[in-house]
């Protein structure tokens, strides 16, 4: 007796193939619902005048123009790499010195490793907020340190360099806690024999990391940083709380330029056609994301 | 040419003591095995003279310097672990290059590329030098592990077990190579393993380990045919050494050990036989035991069990309260059930006493 079905293959049961059908239906349409229609609808969308809600005539590729050549979207495009680069930088570098620091199984190792992940899984809203307030003028940091020196008018966000550096900072305060879990990760899977042989044949500690902690964590380290990158690039929450994109729109990103076309212009054309101009490009990350899986590619 | 001491080492691991004040003299050129159970303190003992564990007290000197205080690199030590610990990312000839570069003495490429190939060479690697371990077979990571220890011609070399992860008839061969390699090279070795048959074949001196203390100290010969207590006598050899609890007392002028249903004259030429009456254990390995079907002697007993080892039989015989593991020829066509002959060889009896484990002819010494 067959308990499962045949799920492929010719002069299998008929039932088979609906029966598959079943199993993946309710994914199917879940994928529909909330992939495929919006962005189906964002297309159709992209290439249309769109003011508040109401579809206008068929425009082609005007709205892709209109943003593309709009000041405000190149500046934000200049402002989405500074940031993203900038936080991939130094959010990259304080989770893998958290990885090698807080990699042994020690008692205190391990109580750190929860305390590094607590701006992690707090809301990144209530994160943003927190330190919104903690790098305000009246009451943060500032005015505490600067303040016995006389400057008591400096305020963070009002700067555009220290409000892009406040930004980066908040960037890399939740998300240096994920690098170091992914890094982490491919540490450990690296066999403590091979650091006790490199030790017996002379290696130094510079040696050590260098010719067998990189290479070995190559894998963990590029998809640590395709996966930063992608989540700065589109990440909203940190300029929308923290700066607005200000000071004069010097720290407003692509993901929040499209936001306040979308729901502050209701200019919804030209919101959707920048979101696919996005769309497109997170496409490119992922494929090298999936391209790092790859069975083959990796040495272990 | 490098000889090896450790004086009064101790070692422990919070409250687990894993060393219990070892000395130990290992000559230059000499192989040594450390041979012990799992937590016996053995592979602590390596790890300490590699300096990948710094010693709570006591000295460990490497030639005439004492190198407690030394980094591993630095020991004029090499070493091959159990797992190989071969890098992954390298291929087979920047895995042996490795030690050299790693130092930073400049050692010209030229010279590196003699001195690896020269190895592989010795080893019967030279094939394989452009691949990566993950292509290669376990025993040619072993050779290739092996190699990477030989390129910096250390005094001392250190195994950890490396046989451990290879099948049984690979592991046998291996052996001849490693005790034909020493036989080349002449470095002294010391080599860590639980098998006592390993131990037994390639080593020229073995330290036997029970529960961080050295138990034994000599020739592979001396370990197996004269044991100093009852640990070693049973974990050296084949299959488990037959233990009987009796007596030793004169019978009728002759030293003779009691036990139940036994009845067994000693040579009278040891030592240590007083012939006051003493409670004493027998130890006797299975080969100095002789089953037979026909009469021969007076101790009979009743087979249990009959295993087939090769070129002979190997029985189990209930005799008084106790089994014992004994020979018997493979035309007797034993079987459980049958009552059989049991013939004695007097020169291999080890007699312990029965507290203190020890050994009654070394306690005499």
């Amino acid at each position: 007796m067959r308990i499962f079905p045949s799920l492929r293959g010719k002069g299998a049961d008929d039932g088979g193939e609906a029966f598959a059908m079943r199993l993946v239906a309710p994914a199917l349409l879940i994928e529909f619902l909330f992939v495929f229609l919006p962005l189906t609808l964002g297309v159709y969308y992209s290439v249309h005048t769109v003011r508040y809600f109401q579809v206008g005539a068929f425009i082609g590729l005007d709205n892709y123009v209109g943003v593309l050549t709009s000041p405000a979207v190149r500046n934000s495009f200049v402002v989405t790499a500074i940031f993203a680069l900038g936080s991939l930088i130094l959010t990259f570098t304080v989770g893998l010195a958290l990885a090698l620091h807080l990699e042994r199984d020690g008692r205190m190792q391990v109580f750190m490793r929860a305390v590094v992940l607590v701006p992690y899984i707090i809301s990144m809203l209530v994160g943003s907020l927190l330190l919104r307030w903690v790098l305000s003028q009246d009451s943060g940091v500032p005015q505490a340190v600067l303040g016995p020196f006389g400057s008591s008018g400096f305020s963070i966000f009002a700067n555009s360099t220290s409000a892009m550096g406040a930004l980066t900072y908040n960037a890399m305060w939740r998300d240096a806690a994920f690098a170091m879990i992914l890094l982490l990760a491919g540490l450990k899977s690296i066999p403590l024999e091979l650091y006790a042989a490199a030790r017996v044949d002379g290696a130094s500690a510079w040696y050590r990391f260098r010719r067998l902690t990189l290479p070995l964590l190559k894998t963990p380290i590029l998809i640590t940083i395709v996966r930063l990158l992608m989540h700065f690039i589109n990440s909203l929450t940190f300029q929308l709380i923290l700066t607005g994109g200000g000071p004069a729109n010097t720290t407003e990103t692509i993901a929040l330029r499209t936001f306040r076309l979308g729901f502050e212009d209701y200019a919804l054309g030209r919101a959707n056609a920048l979101s696919f101009v996005m769309f497109i490009f997170n496409v490119i990350l992922i494929s090298v994301l999936i391209h790092l899986f790859k069975p083959g590619e990796k040495l272990r | 040419m490098t000889e090896v001491r450790f004086s009064h080492v101790r070692k422990s691991f919070g409250s687990v003591i894993a060393l219990a004040g070892l000395d130990l003299d290992i000559k230059s050129g000499d192989f040594v095995s450390l041979l012990g159970p799992s937590g016996s303190g053995k592979t602590t003992t390596l790890n300490l003279l590699a300096g990948l564990h710094a010693a709570d007290s006591g000295d460990i000197l490497i030639g005439d310097k004492r190198v407690n205080d030394l980094s591993p690199d630095r020991r004029n030590i090499a070493m091959v672990f159990q797992n190989y610990a071969l890098y992954p990312h390298m291929t087979v000839f920047e895995n042996i290059a490795f030690p050299l570069r790693a130092r930073g003495r400049g050692f010209a490429e030229a010279e590196i590329q003699k001195k690896v190939k020269g190895v592989a060479e010795s080893l019967g690697v030279a094939s394989l030098l452009a691949r990566y371990p993950k292509e290669l077979s376990g025993g040619q990571q072993q050779r290739i592990a092996l190699g990477r220890a030989m390129v910096r011609e250390p005094g001392v070399f250190l195994l950890d077990e490396p046989l451990s992860n290879l099948d049984a008839r690979l592991r046998i061969r291996m052996r001849r190579d490693i005790k034909a390699l020493h036989d080349r090279i002449r470095s002294t070795i010391v080599y860590v393993t639980h098998d006592q048959a390993e131990a037994l074949t390639m080593s020229t001196k073995i330290a036997v380990f029970d529960q961080g203390e050295l138990q034994q100290y000599g020739s592979p010969n001396e370990i197996y045919h004269r044991p100093l207590n009852m640990f070693v006598a049973n974990f050296v050899g084949e299959r488990e050494i037959n233990f009987i609890a009796g007596q030793l007392q004169a019978v009728e002028g002759i030293p003779t050990f009691i036990a139940p249903g036994l009845s067994l004259p000693v040579n009278a030429e040891e030592r240590w036989c007083s012939l006051e009456p003493r409670d004493a254990v027998l130890g006797i390995r299975t080969e100095a035991i002789f089953a037979r079907p026909t009469a021969g002697s007076e101790t009979v007993g009743l087979v249990e069990q009959v295993e087939l080892v090769g070129p002979e039989l190997v029985a189990y015989v209930k005799i008084g309260e106790s089994q014992l593991s004994c020979r018997a020829e493979l035309s007797s066509e034993l079987r459980s059930g049958d009552r059989v002959h049991l013939t004695f060889d007097p020169a291999h009896f080890h007699f312990f006493d029965p507290q203190t484990t020890a050994s009654l002819a070394g306690s005499t010494k």
